[in-house]
């Protein structure tokens, strides 16, 4: 009894000097739902991607000559860091998943109307910078499908003009470009994805999630639901890791189409089968802009709020046939490269 | 008054005398950092042997200008050549790489005169009668799968590659999930959360 009052006292004292007291702060019954807890679920997978991202660093070389080779000297000669990167793919994949399943909540619960405008437009943000990190994960394996993503970009950079001339070889022609998209995505993206995830917490904390009822419980009760949540999805990702390996293809060989993109771009790649190298453009364009305008669009209920949700909607089904479409649809050349017999 | 308004035009004439200064350095800086076209290399081959006789195109470069073309890598800084430019900024250039350059990943460059880098391109330099050297700053990678494709038809298909775990690494794998999963579930049990009394 004075062994548990004393463990009890221990912990008091640390929580007073950490002000965990300032979690314990009343929030929505309705928060502790699934539906709630995915993009705290998506911080997770980020924290799983840092972590296991901090030590690949220490492995994968980015000069493009090296790339693939430390690679394959990570898969081949040291299991360990070939395990953590196979849970840095997978938790890549589970970031991606869970915070489209987070947009889409939010968008049908409305969770973007006044006051919380900036809180939506912080996730589209974030949202684009997670593309932007998974493209640039993808090009530093420096394999066929890498080869082939470096190659739309650079052709959809310069169909973009100037706006593309970061991801043009010759924009420093001092350090090559795969060096650049290393530094991109160890670096500048994830220094704008926390300066940017502080502001969407900091708008989450003092705006409140958009959670209806006059029900309240202790956000310390929704911190331990989220953490139990994160805990069984770090198990989820690790055990998809030890039993599914992430592949890696041999060294890519410019001038090819021979790949698909991995899943998460497998919609741009149906526009492009579509509209040809513009889609590429016009997909993510329509995809980002329409969820720029829902706060404006839907601002109070009316006809404009229906048309908006109606069009959401329609966009997230012709997202998910778009991938399915492309996973199963024959490979297509979209830069007029050769096929490699296909 | 009157003084008042002469010292402030005086003041005034000063920062304008300042400002324009500052403004003529901003534009000489500026003009000198912007003095070369940046240029285009192109290759036959980007990886050829040391000792190899070599073709480089040279494109979009500063017309009737001079440029220096070397190889930057594990061997050092070795310059291969002084190339003139024509009139339309490009030159043509046969360059012998000295079999003296130590196998391994090169960048080429060229330098203009006052030896800013004005264009570059990744080579590999082999060993004479070696078809692929190991790579610099990576550990011995002799036989290791991968390596036979480099040259071949692409493919997108996943390599075959011996993953080999030791029964420790897989054992600690399964422990951390298994732990994970543990803690996860504890948590989870333990959420069920009590409605606050609403404050009056």
């Amino acid at each position: 009894m004075t062994e548990a009052r004393s463990t009890a006292t221990r912990g008091g004292a640390i929580a007073e000097r950490l002000a965990l007291s300032a979690l314990d702060y009343p929030t929505p019954a309705r928060a502790n739902r699934w539906d709630f807890m995915l993009g705290a679920l998506t911080l997770v997978s980020l924290v799983v991607l840092a972590l296991t991202g901090i030590v690949l660093t220490q492995y994968y070389n980015p000069a493009p000559l090296s790339a693939h080779d430390s690679l394959l000297y990570i898969i081949s000669n040291s299991p360990a860091v070939s395990l953590l990167r196979d849970t840095h793919v997978w938790a890549a994949s589970a970031a991606l998943a869970l915070v489209f399943a987070h947009l889409a909540a939010v968008f049908w619960r409305r969770g973007f109307r006044n006051p919380r405008e900036g809180m939506w437009w912080s996730g589209v943000v974030l949202l684009i910078l997670l593309f932007g990190l998974a493209f640039t994960g993808t090009a530093l394996r420096a394999d066929q499908e890498a080869v082939e993503a470096l190659a739309h970009a650079a052709a959809g950079a310069k169909f973009a003009g100037a706006a593309g001339a970061l991801l043009s070889a010759d924009f420093t022609p001092s350090t090559p470009l795969l060096s650049r998209l290393y530094a991109f995505h160890v670096s500048t993206l994830p220094l704008a994805l926390i300066a940017l995830m502080a502001l969407h917490l900091w708008l989450v904390r003092n705006l409140g999630v958009s959670a209806v009822g006059p029900e309240r419980v202790r956000f310390t009760s929704h911190l331990r639901l989220i953490s139990g949540a994160g805990f069984v999805l770090v198990a989820i990702v690790a055990s998809a890791a030890l039993i599914w390996p992430a592949a890696l293809s041999a060294p890519g060989v410019v001038g090819f189409e021979v790949t698909k993109p991995s899943w998460p771009f497998l919609w741009v790649y149906a526009a492009e089968n579509l509209f040809g190298m513009a889609g590429m453009l016009i997909a993510p364009a329509v995809l980002f802009g329409f969820l720029a305008l829902v706060p404006i669009t839907d601002r109070h209920d009316g006809r404009a709020a229906q048309i908006t949700r109606v069009l959401g909607a329609v966009l997230f089904v012709l997202m998910i046939g778009a991938i399915i479409y492309a996973a199963i649809a024959p490979g297509q050349s979209h830069l007029g490269m050769d096929m490699g017999g296909v | 008054m009157h003084t008042f308004r002469h010292g402030s035009s005086a003041r005034w004439m000063r920062i304008g005398a300042i400002a324009l200064i500052a403004l003529v350095l901003s534009v000489a800086v500026y003009g000198n950092a912007e003095a070369h076209d940046q240029g285009t290399l192109k290759l036959v081959s980007k990886t050829f042997r040391a000792g190899d006789s070599l073709v480089v195109l040279g494109t979009k470069f500063t017309p009737d200008d001079e440029v220096t073309l070397l190889l930057l890598g594990v061997s050092g800084r070795i310059t291969l050549a002084k190339v003139p430019t024509d009139t339309a900024g490009g030159f043509r250039r046969v360059l012998l790489v000295p079999a003296s350059v130590a196998p391994g990943q090169y960048r080429l460059l060229a330098e203009a005169i006052d030896g800013d880098v004005v264009a570059g391109l990744d080579v590999m330099v082999t060993a004479a009668a070696a078809p692929m050297a190991p790579m610099a700053g990576v550990a011995n990678m002799e036989g290791m799968p991968g390596h036979e494709g480099m040259a071949t038809d692409p493919t997108g298909e996943a390599l075959s590659i011996d993953r080999e775990r030791s029964t420790a690494v897989t054992a600690t794998a399964i422990l951390l999930i298994i732990a994970c999963a543990a803690a996860g579930a504890m948590f989870l049990r333990g959420s069920h959360a009590n409605p606050l009394e609403e404050q009056s």
